[in-house]
């Protein structure tokens, strides 16, 4: 294959799956972790969430491989199964990622509230205006700088953690007793969700001609993911009490002023900061180009398929977002509610996984004869192992836990609103979009055709 | 299955298509790019050069090092040329492959959106 003018490196593979991935609301997930683990046990459910991503990665690794494409998950499952199963699975996936920016809104005003003397709501109008103009304006973050944020975030997170563990002679509670069968599930089914956005390298496969690069990223954006994250989890319950940790949305806030003071807050508040646009960006970016490819695809209303006449960027598709995302962000601010989208996020996360190795067997035995550039060892092991680990855990994280009664109404919620969003995408493809299809076709079918001689395809979907 | 001299005459109405299209024109200004398109049923390739949003020029043949590369059946590469066909719906189901980055993937699906948005 000839190779492209632009080259992406490994470091940047890792860095573009473990920068998605950490974000400001990861730290209020990883002590919800530990909120399900005894003592300073959390880093234990961490590891365990972190290998069994390995699994999932393996199954991403031979999709990618067969259809290395930015329509991804989408394709996957149509490969697989049917277009109207993908349509499901890709909108609730997305809608859930979006609801996940909005969670992440409201953490990140939390902590600047903190930190400057202004409401928390003119933060949330603040970063969702901004990142919505950014988008809309077409900036993205180039490969070196987006490597320079992710490492030097890493670096410091790692370094804080390292420092709070000398300083606090590495006295630990109980660090190898990870409590209860039960908590400990869903303490791993919840850090799941620390590692939503590892798989979202996958469209990088098409920049490059170098496929091995995709399944190595995954790879080290796990292993940098899970020992960041896994040293932060210890470090910040040595530190802090986990009662008031896990009581707040901005824990890390409150382990930076316990180590540093003010000092400690200004630091912390720079680390949410560069978490949260590279989080912002890519996840504004991706949905955005998803909208306006079901609109190309004419499953979506024609509107989000304008672009700016400048920046070529969707904006309809943009401000729906923004529309969105502030939506979930105002709920979560006058509710407090924001560990329901901790649960939908790691329950969505936990579902596409399922989805995926279910992928990987349909199309083993629907298409053999595909090319696999890279094949999961183990024959159907591995992806049957995803299936059921993953859909064990997606149960767990709807099964209150005796110990944890004050989550159960957020679970409850969560299961609520998953089940609101599935009845409303499914009511959607079967009915609006076949409606919209139709319109659209007969349109089409109006327009004379250009081309001298021959009958054109219309590129149309069997239905 | 399309020609090498079908496609090529596919296009030169692209070409002029593109360059007339003064709202497409405003909005690529900035894109200067080298394009392949493969068309992987008969193998034949052609190059496609575009200067700041204008198309210079194309020929037969896969020459210097692309920053797009389009591959595609030859009759879906015709008959997107002639605006006959709708790439996005080609390029979701896998029939369409492109490597480039996510912009340049949209900025070429734009130049048949604005041309021809009701394709």
């Amino acid at each position: 294959m000839t190779e492209l003018k632009k080259k992406i490196h490994l470091r940047t593979v890792i860095s573009a799956g473990a920068g998605l991935a950490l974000a400001t609301v990861s730290y209020t997930s990883n002590m919800q972790v530990a909120s399900y683990m005894a003592g300073d046990s959390g880093w234990m459910a961490i590891v365990v969430a972190g290998l069994i991503s390995f699994l999932a990665a393996f199954c991403f690794a031979e999709l990618v491989g067969m259809f290395p494409t930015a329509a991804g998950i989408k394709l996957f499952i149509e490969r697989a199964f049917s277009e109207r199963v993908a349509l499901v699975f890709a909108t609730v996936y997305m809608t859930i990622s979006v609801a996940v920016v909005g969670a992440e809104t409201f953490v990140l005003s939390s902590v600047l509230a903190t930190a400057f003397p202004v409401p928390r709501i003119f933060w949330i109008f603040f970063f969702l205006i901004a990142i919505s103009l950014i988008n809309i304006r077409g900036i993205t973050m180039a490969g070196l700088t987006q490597d320079i944020t992710t490492y030097t975030m890493f670096a410091a997170l790692i370094g804080l953690s390292v420092y709070a563990l000398v300083k606090n002679d590495f006295q630990l509670t109980t660090p190898l007793s990870p409590g209860s069968g039960m908590g400990m599930a869903q303490a791993v089914a919840i850090g799941v969700f620390l590692y939503l956005g590892f798989e979202w390298v996958t469209p990088l496969a098409e920049e490059t001609t170098d496929f091995k690069l995709i399944p190595r990223g995954m790879f080290g954006a796990i292993i940098l993911l899970g020992l960041s994250y896994a040293l932060f989890n210890v470090a910040m319950t040595s530190t802090v009490s986990k009662a008031v940790l896990t009581r707040s949305p901005i824990p890390h806030v409150l382990f930076g002023q316990a180590l540093f003071g003010k000092v400690g807050i200004m630091v912390m508040m720079v680390m949410s900061i560069l978490a949260s646009v590279t989080t912002f960006n890519a996840g504004v970016l991706t949905a955005s180009r998803f909208i306006y490819a079901m609109a190309r695809d004419r499953a979506l209303p024609k509107v989000f398929q304008n672009l700016h006449p400048t920046y070529a960027t969707p904006w309809p598709a943009i401000l729906a977002l923004l529309t969105a995302a502030t939506a979930v962000s105002l709920v979560v601010h006058f509710t407090g509610q924001y560990k329901v989208l901790i649960f939908l996020g790691a329950a969505v996360e936990c579902m596409i996984y399922v989805v995926m190795g279910a992928s990987v067997i349909g199309l083993r035995k629907r298409r053999p004869e595909l090319q696999r550039v890279f094949k999961v060892p183990f024959g159907w092991l591995v992806p049957a192992v995803v299936v059921l680990i993953y859909g064990l855990l997606f149960v767990m994280i709807f099964v209150p836990d005796p110990a944890n009664p004050a989550d159960a109404h957020a679970q409850l919620l969560a299961l609520i609103s998953l089940g609101a969003v599935f009845a409303v995408t499914i009511a959607y493809v079967f009915w609006v979009v076949p409606a919209l299809r139709a319109k659209y076709e007969a349109e089409a079918r109006k327009r004379q055709k250009r081309r001298p001689g021959r009958p054109a395809a219309t590129g149309a979907a069997p239905q | 299955m399309a020609t090498s001299a079908e496609i090529l005459e596919a296009l030169a109405d692209y070409q002029v298509q593109c360059n007339n299209n003064q709202r497409l024109r405003k909005m690529q200004r900035d894109w200067s790019k080298l394009i392949h398109f493969v068309a992987k049923d008969t193998g034949d390739g052609f190059t496609m050069d575009v200067v700041k949003g204008e198309i210079t020029g194309f020929r037969a043949g896969l020459e210097g090092t692309p920053d797009i590369v389009v591959t595609a059946q030859s009759e879906d590469l015709c008959d997107m040329f002639w605006g006959d066909l709708n790439p996005s719906q080609k390029y979701l189901r896998g029939e369409i492959q492109v490597k480039a980055s996510t912009e340049d993937v949209m900025r070429l699906d734009a130049i048949t959106m604005i041309i021809w948005p009701e394709a």
